[in-house]
């Protein structure tokens, strides 16, 4: 089959993208999910804090998922649910699998990269000890709690401090299991303030940083854990263990965009998003091929994966419709203090400003973000504070854009 | 005097709000950015609320995610937790139907998916 537009993924991203491109003229659009419901992880997240930005209310997770859900409906936008994408080649024909299509083929104009974005595993943390039942990740947990109402144990330690770790915390505590420790390796949390409060602090719950947990306990089934400090180079010092009896081992540690199609399909990634390398309009490497949402850089706030695939899919639509555009990209870097930059380029020949997202590697006050072309500053933004756990965002205006000459660089400092 | 330090939650700047009080009367405020932050502080020294997100079972066993409508007082969550916990809910359920009237100071516990 041919379709103007396919969306890989019905998650926020992936339905935020498809209305905004019906919206933007495009109305041959089709929707891939493998999973048998519309709206991805955030049918899980039943805790409140979503679209303050975008609703300007504080909803759930599944009642932001309802909204678009129910906008992608309207529109009557075609949705294969419970359809897996085995792959998507260079010049945009997907193969896909499905209980009632089988094996087939779509040739699309344009291709929307949605796929979110998964946890990182235990495995890549090499913790000593053996590997009893108990340990879960906590997005795993998340899952048997709010969708299959069943608690993966009663006595919890969590390792890292990312969001949905907290909200763990909160969440098997408000189901009557007691969790004695959230273990975070850096010395700052990774998860958002509100959640800090509103998880921990109202439970009483300690949160340890610069601690790491160094040994799990239990043969069958976990019954202990230790946790020690680390020093600078992240490394456990010696006599500062701690024991905790429990059953049960949440891991937070961090998401990692699910890449696996985009890196076939030979699109070019970033090493310091995991995500495709996008100009400002989220197109990838590969032409009329875009990417939005978590698959592209992980995001905080499901607000802001619904405005970037707005973008995705407002200009696929485009793409659709005008054809391929000529390009006169700049590159953007990230420099001092600065993890990394998105968009990663700028295509100077479009009209209207650009937003950039970028995350600092440490927490700085009354601090300067800069943008320098060269040895000429572009912009300099002045900050009271800037933490590792908060995305940060400045608008480039087109005037300002039309200063940079070959690259621009991204710099924070005191 | 006392010194209370909050982190106001409003909004993602995250701004570190002091409020000091002298028994239970609000001597100043300082540190917000904005009058939300000064309105946070200030409602979290006294009564601090929070909206319940939770789930509970239907008689044939479905989850229903549920959540109260408006925030109700932080100190009441343990007992409104169990109070929502024995809730009774049966048949097809719509996102924001009222599973439970005036839990608490008016606040309604509502469904937040359809079930
Ligand atoms: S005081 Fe205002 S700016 Fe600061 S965190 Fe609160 S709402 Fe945000």
């Amino acid at each position: 089959m041919k379709h103007d537009i396919v969306i890989i993924g019905a998650g926020p991203a992936g339905l935020a993208a498809a209305c905004q491109a019906y919206d933007s003229g495009v109305k041959d659009i089709v929707i891939l999910e493998r999973e048998p419901h519309l709206g991805g992880i955030l049918n899980q997240c039943i805790h409140n804090g979503f679209g303050l930005k975008r609703f300007g209310q504080s909803l759930t997770g599944p009642e932001y998922a309802q909204r678009y859900i129910d906008m992608v409906l309207e529109r009557g936008i075609k949705v294969y649910t419970e359809t897996t994408v085995l792959s998507l080649t260079d010049n945009k024909v997907i193969t896909a699998i499905s209980p009632t299509e089988g094996l087939f083929y779509i040739e699309a104009k344009a291709v929307i990269l949605a796929m979110g974005c998964r946890e990182r595993s235990r495995g890549a943390l090499n913790i000593p000890g053996t590997r009893p039942a108990g340990v879960y990740s906590a997005g795993t947990a998340q899952k048997y709690v709010n969708i299959f109402g069943r608690m993966p144990g009663k006595e919890v330690v969590i390792l890292g401090s990312g969001d949905i770790g907290l909200i763990m915390a909160r969440r098997m505590t408000v189901e009557g299991a007691r969790v004695h420790a959230v273990a975070e390796i850096m010395p700052h949390s990774s998860g958002l303030k509100r959640n800090i409060v509103q998880c921990l602090d109202d439970f009483d719950i300690p949160l340890y940083l610069n601690h790491t947990i160094t040994k799990i306990e239990g043969k069958d089934r976990v019954e202990g854990v230790v946790i020690s400090q680390v020093d600078q180079n992240k490394k456990p010092i010696l006599g500062t263990e701690k024991h905790f009896k429990c059953d049960t081992v949440l891991f937070s540690v961090g998401l990692i965009p699910e890449n696996e199609l985009t890196k076939k399909a030979g699109v070019t990634l970033d090493r310091a998003t995991r995500g495709a390398v996008v100009d400002q309009t989220r197109e990838t490497s590969i032409s009329g091929v875009f990417a939005c949402g978590n698959v592209l850089q992980v995001h905080d706030l499901v607000d802001y994966v619904s405005e970037e695939s707005a973008i995705a899919g407002r200009f696929a639509a485009e793409y659709v419709l005008n054809g391929k555009r000529d390009k006169q990209t700049v590159k953007l870097s990230a420099g001092e203090n600065v993890s990394y930059v998105l968009p990663q380029q700028i295509d100077k020949g479009l009209d209207g400003n650009v937003k950039l997202f970028f995350r600092v590697t440490k927490t700085l006050n009354n601090c300067t973000i800069r943008g320098l072309s060269g040895e000429k500053e572009v912009f300099a933004i002045k900050k009271r504070v800037v933490v590792p756990g908060e995305m940060e965002t400045v608008i480039l205006p087109k005037e300002k854009i039309e200063l940079i000459d070959g690259g621009l660089t991204v710099t924070i400092c005191d | 005097m006392e010194v209370k330090k909050l982190i106001c939650v409003e909004c993602p700047m995250g701004c570190n709000v002091e409020v000091v009080m002298e028994g239970s009367d609000i001597k100043n405020v300082t540190g917000f950015s904005c009058v939300r932050g000064k309105n946070y502080a200030t409602a979290e020294v006294v009564n601090p609320l929070r909206v319940i997100t939770t789930t509970i079972k239907t008689l044939d066993g479905r989850i229903v995610p549920v959540k109260t409508d408006m925030p109700v007082p932080k100190k009441d969550m343990a007992a409104l937790i169990e109070k929502i916990k024995a809730v009774k809910v049966d048949g097809q359920i719509k996102v924001g139907q009222i599973l439970y009237k005036d839990l608490c100071i008016g606040a309604n516990l509502i469904a937040t998916k359809n079930c």
